[in-house]
């Protein structure tokens, strides 16, 4: 056993050092890693330590800080869990008081909300099954494709460009965000993988702006919730998108979160809109966040390949 | 008030109705007391006592004895007795 653990040390050093953070500090989070683990296995523990080396290698506070942040978020969006099996619906803000309270936040956004998201990538089991889902059925066809240049609409903390540009090494992308703290939290993580020459970030807001070159390759990861209005967003994305291209869009269904205004109640509700805005659906995945203990509802994710 | 109240928490989140707490007891005791579990209890707790615990304060509750000073410490009476 103590061999085995000296193994796990050796092979995975952030991972082990970060695990020891948590349960240092959180006792009770002693089981997270193992459960991941024993649930995905090895290419979860190699792509986690993966990012753990090039995000905080050597930055032991910023790690620290990130553990401290996931923290905080996964209690803040397990508490609004509970409250919505009783309301069954959102707090009541307008995108510009949750942009105010989150995207513009500095403070928020660079202590809790981007370490937090993206560490939930690799901790929340819905989350990596998207990821999973992402790279065997949409990356996989941008390593076939003549044309690989991409575009990311709301890039949040950059984990997805981040994928693409390392899963092909020759792909050429483009961020798009409203927050110039996701910016800046997606530049920094694009060059810890020394990917910036292939990529860039801009200020933008794609509906009132809308970019006039088209994209062969699409992604825009649960963006949708955080607007109030979805479909003129979705027909923003649809333009964005060549003849013939693909698309990988994701939504958050009742999973409420502090800057999350519009309620998807179910995948229907979400396929209803990606139609709407002339969107082909070729597969997608449903997965929740943990089983229900009865009928309430649990936070699940929907990812969607259109064409 | 005395540790009834927690103790009915204990056993509504971990689904067992014999579940007997007390000061020493970990997540090591307890089956299902998991990091997911965990954050249920807190939650729970923080409902029925109507408190909202920081992050730093969850962090100190190693065992059922420190959660229980954490809720005497937001004004709670809450004893062993």
């Amino acid at each position: 056993m103590k061999a085995e653990r000296t193994n796990i040390s050796e092979r995975y050093p952030l991972l082990d050092q970060f695990e020891s953070y948590l349960v240092q500090k959180y006792p009770y989070m002693r089981t997270l890693i193992a459960r991941n683990y024993e649930t995905f296995g090895d290419k979860w523990r190699g792509d986690l330590e993966n990012l753990l080396e090039r995000m905080f290698g050597n930055r032991d506070d910023a790690l620290r800080l990130a553990v401290d942040g996931y923290v905080t978020f996964a209690l803040d969006a397990l508490r609004l869990q509970k409250r919505f099996e009783k309301e069954r619906r959102y707090f009541n803000k307008s995108y510009e008081e949750a942009a105010a309270a989150v995207y513009h936040n500095e403070t928020y956004m660079t202590s809790l909300y981007l370490p937090g998201i993206l560490l939930s990538h690799f901790l929340w089991p819905h989350h990596y099954r998207q990821k999973e889902f992402c790279e065997i059925s949409f990356i996989r066809d941008i390593q076939r494709s003549k044309d690989r240049t991409f575009f990311d609409v709301g890039i949040g903390t950059g984990f997805y460009s981040r994928l693409v540009l390392e899963k092909v090494p020759d792909a050429v992308g483009q961020g798009f965000d409203i927050s110039k703290h996701s910016k800046q939290y997606t530049e920094m993580q694009v060059r810890s993988f020394g990917f910036q020459s292939r990529y860039r970030v801009t200020l933008r807001d794609v509906v009132k702006d809308t970019p006039k070159e088209q994209t062969p390759f699409l992604m825009s990861v649960e963006v949708l919730e955080h607007l109030e209005d979805p479909l003129s967003f979705l027909r923003a994305l649809r333009r964005m998108l060549k003849p013939g291209g693909k698309a990988f869009i994701t939504a958050a269904i009742t999973a409420p979160n502090e800057d999350h205004i519009y309620l998807y109640n179910n995948s229907e509700e979400v396929l209803e809109q990606l139609r709407k805005a002339d969107f082909k659906l070729e597969q997608c995945l449903v997965a929740a966040g943990y089983p229900p203990k009865n009928d309430e509802p649990v936070p699940l994710i929907g990812a969607y390949i259109v064409t | 008030m005395s540790k009834e109240k927690v103790q009915s928490i204990f056993r509504e989140v971990f689904e067992n109705d014999g579940l007997e707490i007390f000061p020493e007891m970990t997540a090591r005791d307890v089956v299902k007391w998991d990091s997911f579990n965990h954050i249920n209890l807190i939650i729970s707790l923080e409902e029925a006592f109507q408190v909202r615990f920081t992050t730093e304060e969850i962090s100190k509750m190693a065992n059922v004895g420190d959660l229980v000073k954490v809720l005497q410490a937001h004004g709670k009476d809450v004893s062993w007795q």
